[in-house]
């Protein structure tokens, strides 16, 4: 069973996240869900988590920032990081790839982008 | 900027986010100017933008479609006011960025704030002189640029 972090301020876009992993073939995944990056180390430090979908622009504590303390810390590091963002350009997919994002999606989700991304990420089946 | 280029931009993304995200078609699009077209009660969001450009982009959901548009989104009954609000000002994030991707062609810079959503009390507080209107089927959203 795969433990997802989901990371938006949006209840929305975390809904319409979880349906896409869902739609991707992981219907027994479990779930976490924050609204900013601060609530996300929260949880990270306190779950043992298989990978955090996060977007960029929130308050509090921003995707960028959550993604450098993510990949800063030796305990959280081999923790898989996507970003979703509407953000997405050549230049902050460049940035967030610099961070160690393991890829970088746009908004609206592409299901099989995403399918391909949970296959190679969770090596699921 | 454009207005060719901001046109057909505003129109590709229009297209993209609301057969994506609702599952309508874009059937047409036209202008008419602000005052003719809302009501209170609507429901504006506002995405401040600070790069290529100072300013802002609005959109506007009738406020008799707007629970319907958010439960297409999610698939499920939306008719609390936060929930509605929050889908659409996710909508409308969308939006932007599909709008940005557009119009820069995918390689420049551009930054927008997070997008907020509120009903509105007054249409004469819309500053916008005129709109685009989009005809999605039986439903109409509209969108304008507003520039510092």
């Amino acid at each position: 069973m795969h433990r997802i972090l989901i990371v938006d301020d949006s209840f929305t876009a975390r809904s319409l996240i979880k349906k896409s992993v869902n739609i991707c073939g992981l219907q027994d995944a479990l779930f976490w869900e924050a609204d900013n990056g601060k609530r996300a180390l929260e949880i990270l430090r306190n779950e043992s988590i298989d990978l955090v979908l996060t977007d960029v622009n929130m308050p509090e504590m921003d995707g960028l920032n959550l993604l450098k303390r993510i990949k800063s810390s030796p305990k959280l590091f081999d923790v898989p990081v996507v970003v979703i963002t509407s953000l997405k350009n050549d230049t902050s997919e460049r940035l967030m790839l610099q961070e160690h994002a393991t890829a970088v999606l746009g908004k609206p989700i592409a299901i099989p982008e995403m399918y391909r991304l949970l296959k190679d990420t969770l090596h699921m089946i | 900027m454009q207005n060719d280029d901001v046109f057909l931009s505003m129109r590709r993304a229009m297209e993209e986010a609301s057969e994506r995200l609702f599952f309508r078609e874009l059937i047409d699009v036209n202008s008419k100017p602000s005052d003719q077209v809302f009501r209170s009660g609507d429901y504006q969001v506002i995405l401040k933008v600070t790069n290529p450009f100072k300013g802002q982009i609005q959109l506007f959901f009738p406020k008799d479609s707007a629970a319907q548009l958010v439960t297409e989104m999610l698939g499920e009954p939306v008719d609390e006011i936060e929930k509605i609000k929050d889908g659409l000002a996710e909508f409308g994030n969308t939006f932007g960025g599909l709008f940005f991707k557009n119009f820069l062609r995918s390689n420049g810079a551009y930054q927008m704030g997070l997008p907020e959503c509120r009903q509105m009390g007054n249409k004469k507080a819309v500053s916008l002189d005129r709109v685009w209107v989009f005809d999605l089927d039986d439903v109409n959203i509209y969108a304008g640029i507003q520039k510092e």
